[in-house]
């Protein structure tokens, strides 16, 4: 077993800070002898890698794994700043992007195909789930056991 | 007039200024934010706790049993049910040590559907609540209401749930809270947190006095000699208004606002079922074994010869949890149609 932590360091207003005495909530692992460590989680390389490492290290020992990924908080959450997107924080996507250049692995060019190939289909996705069908009334009482079975006790 | 998060702010000052009050804690309880509905902005003793209901209920009790009072928030009702079994211990440590610890805690928390909250924060806690026995248990439908019950809470030597329907937050009532400045642009300049940067506002009160709604002392809310409807919360507001748009076709109709779960006021019930002869409860929380149904077991054992129809319950459906979309939300719980076919079909009903 993996497991994760995504600390952006916020719950709403409550900074992380003013609640954790413990440096990471990685080190909580080490009470426990789980092999655990802090990675930048705004860097998919470096995410890749630590998951790739630790899913080995889980496959060979049998025993489980801890990660830590420090990360942004790209928006805010609604019913504290409303969803709008946070001033200052790392958008980790853009400095990727930027990397890619530098390294010449990417193109502007084919970046900009990308980015609009995913608007497009972001679009398509939200207008094919707005032109699906409402739920209806009845439907309240689906899934509430196995096959749909009878939930509303006036029908037994 | 303020509203129910305003009136709940300066209940929780008066209690700051008067009652010792010296811990109010929850999930964003303190500064910069307030409370997700603003109902802890610009006190004193507020703070924030971390993301964890059974550290909040535990420390409300350590608080308590050390002879402080504290209020605590659980952010959304829905969160609370990891902590039921600390609720049961709260509610059962008085006659656990035979009379040795009394918890003088109050726990706030938001109920209910109405805000398109979908499945975390939609869920109601009444009928749950009425089961934790040792607990005292109240719902206001008014901010004068929320007032006086949350101060009442916070006196109390029992543990003492708070349910705040989260729907009326922001509706404001009729009646002025006791020393509550009459222009409500004048109470929001005092007390509403500006939007932005707060690191250098505070709160300027107004001096609000001692104002306490005894626990279960309910409210007619509207006089009426066919049937009685018994609610509480969201829903009595709903009731009001059903009552009020029937009365054009000539119903008379006679609407009570319980305020206080338990202990309820059964007087008040009693006096007027006899004389309406007719009666109908309405909440939101789910249908089977609802608080209600034990309302209509007490009608049914001490007045069934006095009734002229069957007496009903109108409450949430028995769903798991409330859909997002409207047409989820408006078949899981009572809408106004609902009320109003169940009074009209009462009313038809002869024995």
């Amino acid at each position: 077993m993996l497991l994760t932590v995504q600390n952006n360091k916020w719950g709403i207003s409550t900074s992380y800070v003013g609640q954790h005495g413990e440096n990471f909530i990685a080190d909580r692992a080490k009470a426990f002898n789980i092999k655990s460590q802090v990675i930048n989680g705004n860097d998919p390389i470096e995410t890749y890698l630590a998951v790739k490492e630790s899913m080995d290290y889980i496959r060979k020992t049998g025993k489980p794994a801890f990660i830590e990924a420090m990360v942004s908080r790209l928006n805010g959450h609604s019913s504290a700043t409303g969803a709008n997107k946070e001033i200052g924080e790392v958008d980790p996507i853009k400095v990727f992007e930027q990397r890619l250049f530098k390294a010449g692995i990417m193109t502007e060019k084919k970046s900009e195909q990308i980015w609009t190939e995913f608007e497009e289909e972001g679009i398509r996705a939200t207008e094919n789930a707005r032109g699906e069908s409402q739920p209806t009334a009845d439907s309240i009482w689906n899934h509430t056991y196995f096959g749909s079975e009878n939930a509303d006790w006036r029908n037994f | 007039m303020a509203n129910m998060a305003q009136a709940i702010r300066m209940a929780l000052h008066y209690a700051e200024k008067n009652y010792q009050l010296k811990d109010i804690f929850g999930q964003d309880v303190g500064m910069p934010l307030g409370g997700v509905f603003t109902a802890t902005q610009g006190l004193k003793t507020t703070w924030n706790s971390t993301l964890d209901e059974r550290g909040i209920i535990g420390m409300a009790m350590g608080i308590a049993m050390s002879g402080d009072r504290c209020v605590a928030e659980i952010q959304f009702a829905d969160y609370i049910f990891n902590t039921i079994d600390l609720l049961k211990i709260a509610g059962n440590t008085l006659w656990c040590t035979n009379g040795g610890f009394h918890l003088p805690m109050t726990v706030m928390t938001p109920v209910g559907a109405g805000i398109r909250g979908s499945v975390y924060h939609s869920h109601s806690f009444d009928a749950w609540a009425s089961r934790l026995t040792g607990w005292k248990v109240v719902m206001p439908s008014t901010p004068i209401d929320a007032y006086g019950l949350l101060l009442s809470c916070i006196l109390d030597p029992n543990p003492c749930l708070f349910l705040k329907p989260k729907a009326l937050m922001r509706v404001r009532g009729e009646e002025l809270i006791p020393g509550e400045p009459t222009d409500e642009k004048e109470l929001k300049a005092m007390i509403d947190a500006p939007i932005g940067d707060r690191t250098h506002w505070s709160a300027k009160w107004p001096n609000v006095q001692e104002y306490l709604v005894p626990f279960g002392q309910g409210q007619v809310t509207r006089t009426g000699e066919q049937i009685t409807v018994v609610s509480y919360g969201r829903h009595l507001l709903l009731c009001n208004e059903v009552a009020d748009h029937l009365k054009a076709e000539g119903f008379s109709i006679e609407v009570i606002d319980l305020r206080s779960i338990y202990p309820y006021d059964w007087k008040l019930i009693k006096a007027s079922v006899q004389k309406t002869r007719r009666v109908l409860f309405v909440n939101e929380d789910t249908e089977v074994t609802n608080f209600a149904e034990h309302l209509v077991y007490r009608v049914t054992q001490e007045l069934f010869y006095e009734l002229l129809a069957r007496p009903r319950v109108v409450a949430g459906k028995n769903v798991p949890g409330i859909g997002l979309h409207p047409n989820l939300e408006e078949a899981s719980v009572p809408q106004k149609h609902d009320i109003e076919m169940a009074i009209r079909e009462i009313c038809a009903e002869i024995p």
